[in-house]
């Protein structure tokens, strides 16, 4: 069977700018990835590819099997996007949006209005169904931008920080949308700088960094190789100096800084036994806790870890 | 759900709608159909309120007139096509629409026939008048008028496919207004003023070859007895020193839909490549 998203040697030059390096990808269908990277990895010109938005220098991409550079019509019939924040035509209302998107795409006029009812209420846009798009805050667009990608039941969809733009509550709406898609079965390519949106949402990543693709593997398995993590400890009591001579010195502890008076962040290299351990040491230091929480996700660590490595 | 794409020619016909849509939400229509029906008033108004009165000869009516009707398709294309293309690019809308599964192309084509109507539209109403007053005032047409009529629909296709093409090439829409505007109202005219000055025929111009719209009807032995070629300047324009290149209906048409061809193909071509 195809895979519904694949990428061969993808290559884009901008003058001397390698901005994709020979970008090999295979996105099995019904998984959910997430494309991660620092700024400037590359994530938006492989979205903008896969988008038929710009054409790679070399190599090539596919949409259902289907060359998304020289039959863009054919590869993006079963697709949704979103790229960037995009904008839609002030004079137009989200109804009248749909429709024309709707009609280019070839559903009929019962469809599309079945169906903009329907994602036009999933994004929470419906008292604003018939309502210019000229008068849409940025939050706004993005939601419409995410119903247009919705509207045809796509079998694949292509997300560029679908919630860029959402205060919390919407950025919580579009993961609980994204997830839902995902139990649907649909194809989910979505790249987002928030390690704990992709942690919460995908099931596979992809770093990419510099252009080139770092890691590709499941979150389950990316999350045991980070070794490094945060853990914040807070203390009824400021602990003295000599305590945390102590601290440092314990085994694992990387660094410790003291961000308040009660609060301590300590790096920490080791697993959860390691973990339980620095927990009773502490306790038998006479450190007063009220609280030991690791901060920052698995994912985090792993990235951050795999990113210096790269610099490297 | 999973539909098929329309074919290019119903999604093009979708575009062109929307596009329609877009110009008589935004006015556009409106705006250059009131300037052409005011245009039309000042000139049947003003010759009897100045106390003047019209021309006694048919012919000599709507040349008055027919002056106008180059920068009413100038208007026309700097309101339809100056922004088509680069809008998109400008705007962000593209990103909305580029993803659909449409060929570049359509939407350009689409485009292009929605302000091709437009411009119809306001060309035709300002014919209708001449018409229909010199039918009033006169009794009788000049037989180029229809003539007239059918060179300045080419004149206008193709002076659209330019402005479509300045849109597809340059970044802003404002440059590509202004660009546009002066480009075809100032600049190629003095090209064609200062060539004519050293002898040379500036027949290449489309400007020049859309000076035969109104010079059909003003100075119609252009037509079979005198082909196109340099002429001394009589009448009113006895005093201008050099002779003028007076363009001829088959050589006119040569270069027009020459425009027309070159620069749509070109603004697909650069449409198609351009990056969002």
């Amino acid at each position: 069977m195809t895979c519904p998203i694949v990428t061969e040697n993808l290559r884009k030059m901008y003058n001397s700018f390698v901005a994709l390096d020979n970008l090999n990808l295979k996105v099995e269908g019904g998984v959910c990835l997430g494309f991660l990277g620092p700024n400037g990895a590359g994530k938006t010109t492989t979205i903008k590819i896969l988008t038929a938005l710009i054409k790679p220098t070399s190599g090539k991409a596919y949409l259902n099997g289907i060359d998304v550079t020289s039959d863009p019509k054919a590869a993006l019939s079963d697709v949704g996007a979103v790229v960037e924040t995009p904008e839609f035509y002030p004079y137009l209302t989200p109804n009248e949006m749909l429709s024309y998107l709707g009609e280019l795409r070839g559903m009929s006029g019962n469809e599309i209005s079945e169906r903009s009812m329907k994602v036009l209420d999933e994004v929470k846009l419906t008292e604003w169904a018939d309502k210019p798009i000229g008068s849409f805050s940025r939050g706004m667009k993005q939601r419409m931008a995410l119903a247009q990608s919705l509207l045809h039941e796509p079998a694949i969809l292509i997300l560029d920080e679908p919630t860029s733009g959402l205060d919390p509550r919407g950025m919580h709406e579009v993961r609980e949308i994204i997830k839902t898609l995902k139990e649907k079965g649909k194809t989910v390519f979505m790249s987002s700088h928030l390690l704990s949106e992709a942690q919460e949402v995908c099931d596979t990543v992809a770093l990419l960094d510099r252009g080139r693709l770092i890691v590709l593997d499941k979150i389950e398995n990316l999350s045991k190789m980070s070794t490094v993590k945060k853990i914040e400890v807070r203390a009824l009591v400021a602990p003295t100096d000599s305590q945390l001579d102590h601290i440092r010195r314990f085994t694992g502890v990387r660094s410790v800084k003291q961000t308040s008076p009660q609060v301590l962040l300590i790096e920490f290299e080791g697993d959860e036994d390691s973990m339980a351990e620095l927990h009773n040491s502490l306790l038998g230091l006479g450190v007063k806790m009220t609280s030991f929480k690791p901060t920052g996700t698995d994912l985090e660590g792993m990235y951050l870890e795999i990113i210096a490595e790269s610099v490297r | 759900m999973k539909s098929s794409p329309p074919s290019d020619s119903e999604q093009l016909h979708i575009v062109l709608r929307y596009e329609l849509l877009k110009y008589l939400r935004g006015q556009r229509l409106f705006g250059i159909l009131i300037i052409t029906a005011f245009i039309a008033w000042l000139m049947l108004a003003l010759p009897p309120l100045l106390g003047r009165g019209y021309p006694s000869d048919v012919r000599t009516f709507p040349s008055t007139f027919l002056n106008f009707v180059s920068i009413l398709i100038v208007l026309s294309a700097t309101f339809f096509g100056s922004d088509a293309i680069n809008s998109e690019f400008q705007g962000r809308t593209g990103y909305a629409l580029f993803p659909s599964p449409i060929r570049r192309r359509i939407i350009l084509l689409g485009k292009y026939v929605a302000s091709a109507l437009s411009s119809l539209l306001a060309v035709s109403l300002y014919y209708a008048i001449i018409i229909v007053s010199a039918q009033a005032i006169y009794g009788t047409l000049p037989d180029e008028l229809i003539l007239s009529y059918y060179l300045a629909v080419v004149y206008m296709l193709s002076i659209l496919a330019f402005a479509f093409f300045l849109s597809s090439v340059m970044k802003g829409t404002t440059g590509s207004a202004v660009l546009t505007f002066f480009l075809l109202m100032m600049i190629l005219p003095i090209i064609g003023i200062v060539l004519n000055s050293a002898d040379i025929d500036p027949w290449f111009s489309i400007t020049e070859a859309g000076g035969i719209v109104s010079r059909i009807v003003t100075m119609p032995p252009v037509m079979g007895e005198r082909p196109g070629g340099f002429m001394q300047p009589t009448g009113a324009a006895a005093s201008i020193p050099y002779p003028l290149y007076i363009p001829e209906v088959g050589s006119s048409l040569i270069v027009m839909v020459n425009y027309f061809m070159i620069t749509l193909l070109a603004a697909i071509y650069v449409f198609e490549r351009r990056e969002l």
